[in-house]
């Protein structure tokens, strides 16, 4: 009886404990084993592509280097660190990770991760390599890079983009954007016209395949209303069945302005002594265009009465074209003054410049620049009395 | 028949009987006794057994728990960039840099259990790795143990629990 009680004490304080504390033990591994799959399922479940782009500028000065991460997987993907390793040594550049912040990608998106502050100045071959909070490196396929910028790299064919009649003053940005496997270089090019029914041309290395090509004018998509051509913006285009996507805008209406003129002279000259003068020209800053100016229409319009030296009168050429807002001296004469009549101890001479309908002529309008009058008088003192 | 016990023979069977009840106790108390030693006997060897389950899970738990990865790798100033995406602060015990081509040199302990946290979202610069004066190809093994199994007195004790991180380059 008393054997039987200790056995039954044996078996309910200890080994029955036991077993319950075993199992426990066994459901709380199975539980961080279960936990561990799930992490390392989610783990190769992340599917993030980085693609390097180039944006480029002609006139601006204003490229850069941006990775955009495309998340093709179903989880959001939280990326801690970007390193830029160069593929010669491979090490990163710079012994520092290129982006060092946490950047969430939700599945589906792209996000694009502007990567300057590590690729400024830098040429060699680089790659980029996202780690996520999961544990998983994703690398970029490498670029070339040259003094920052991206390298384009052996493309079969040149899509070459043109805009015609653009804006003075305006930014002209053309973007690419490849569909399907389809790849170019660079994806976007900003052009700042400088004169009025400006055109341009720009070639794109690409690879065969469609591609969607937008203009957009000062950040906006050019509305259709205002394209002679292509009937839609963005125009699609495949190579290489045609390697050329030509947005012809809607002219715009020049204005001729009024130049403004003005002689140059002397107070006071001496009789018998050569003298000079200049014609100034002024093109007013609302001009849409550069101006060439009528040299011989100037000339012609001038008058000179007094005295002088018939026939001495000798004009030269200064400068042939103004810019918008410009000043600048195109015509400089030469005159010698002569003695003064017995009757007189001063004489003079009023050179005259009258308004002129044809002053200049536009550079890409052909229009006519009026421009209007001065005049001068200049006292001359006898070489007589002195 | 009628028996009739004279007083002698009364008081050799009273003895007899006293001596019977003494081993029926002695019996009981040596069964107490045993059954006593053999509870606590039990008893110490369940305790035993269960720190040592306990130790075993914890190791293996702890293993599970840990998860380094290298990030980067610089062979011209030496270093190795660990993060930590696990759920336990790990302590690294080795870091070797070997041609792909060789077979792998194993632990070497030549890193003094430098800990990378789990809960930093930073990477973590090793700097003791053998230097590789090749190129590559290459392998960076990093070895590492739970933080908190980490045997300062004994170091090649922490091999037993020792896991590996291995990166490729080229």
């Amino acid at each position: 009886m008393v054997g039987m009680a200790i056995i039954l004490a044996i078996f309910f304080t200890t080994l029955i404990p036991l077993y319950v504390y075993m199992s426990s033990l066994y459901g709380l591994l199975s539980s961080e084993m279960n936990y561990r799959r799930i992490r390392d399922v989610d783990r190769e479940t992340e599917d993030l592509k980085l693609l390097v782009e180039g944006k480029s500028g002609i006139n601006q000065g204003d490229y850069g280097v941006s990775v955009v991460l495309k998340n093709t997987s179903p989880l959001l993907i939280r990326v801690e660190r970007i390193w830029m390793m160069n593929v010669v040594t491979g090490s990163p550049v710079g012994d520092t990770p290129c982006i060092d912040r946490i950047v969430d990608v939700p599945p589906g998106w792209n996000v694009t991760v502007n990567v300057d502050v590590c690729t400024q100045g830098f040429t060699g071959r680089v790659q980029f390599i996202a780690i996520t909070e999961r544990g998983r490196l994703f690398g970029s396929q490498p670029v070339n890079l040259l003094q920052g910028r991206i390298m384009p790299g052996i493309f079969p064919y040149t899509l070459t983009v043109s805009i015609i009649n653009m804006r003075r003053g305006s930014d002209y940005t053309i973007e690419v954007v490849p569909l399907g496997d389809a790849d170019i270089h660079p994806r976007s090019v900003t052009y700042k016209a400088t004169a009025s029914n400006e055109n341009i041309s720009l070639s794109f290395g690409a690879t065969a395949g469609t591609f969607s090509v937008y203009l957009k004018e000062n950040g906006a998509l050019v509305r259709t209303a205002r394209l002679v051509a292509p009937p839609n913006n963005p125009a699609n285009v495949t190579l290489p069945d045609y390697w050329n996507v030509v947005f012809i805008l809607r002219g715009n209406t020049i204005r001729p302005v009024t130049m403004g003129l003005e002689i140059s002279a002397p107070r006071r000259v001496l009789a018998g002594v050569s003298f000079s003068f200049d014609i100034v020209l002024s093109l007013p800053s609302q001009a849409d265009e550069d101006v060439r100016i009528n040299y011989d229409g100037i000339i012609q319009a001038m008058v000179i009465r007094g005295d002088y030296e018939p026939n001495t009168l000798d004009c030269s050429k200064v400068k042939d074209t103004l810019s918008p807002g410009s000043t600048e001296t195109v015509a400089r004469c030469y005159i010698i003054a002569a003695e003064p009549p017995q009757n007189r101890t001063a004489g003079s001479i009023t050179i005259t410049v009258n308004q002129i309908q044809n002053c200049g002529t536009g550079v890409s309008s052909n229009l006519p620049y009026p421009s209007n009058s001065d005049s001068v008088n200049i006292q001359v003192r006898g070489q007589r009395g002195r | 028949m009628t028996y009739h016990l004279t007083s002698s023979a009364k008081r050799h069977k009273s003895r007899r009987g006293d001596s019977i009840v003494l081993g029926e106790l002695l019996l009981f108390a040596g069964m107490v006794a045993i059954g006593l030693a053999l509870w606590g006997f039990s008893l110490s060897y369940v305790a035993i057994q269960s720190t040592k389950l306990t130790e075993d899970q914890d190791k293996i738990i702890s293993q599970q728990r840990s998860f380094l990865v290298i990030e980067a790798v610089s062979l011209q100033s030496n270093r190795v960039w660990v993060s930590n995406h696990g759920l336990n602060d790990v302590a690294v015990i080795s870091c070797t840099i070997y041609p792909k081509a060789s077979p792998s040199p194993g632990i070497r302990h030549n890193v003094r259990g430098v800990i990378v946290r789990a809960s930093d979202n930073r990477s973590t610069a090793l700097t003791g790795c053998e230097p590789f004066p090749g190129q590559p190809p290459y392998i960076v093994e990093v070895w590492y143990v739970p933080a908190h199994l980490y045997n300062t007195q004994d170091l090649t004790r922490n091999s037993m629990h020792a896991t590996v991180a291995r990166y490729e380059k080229g």
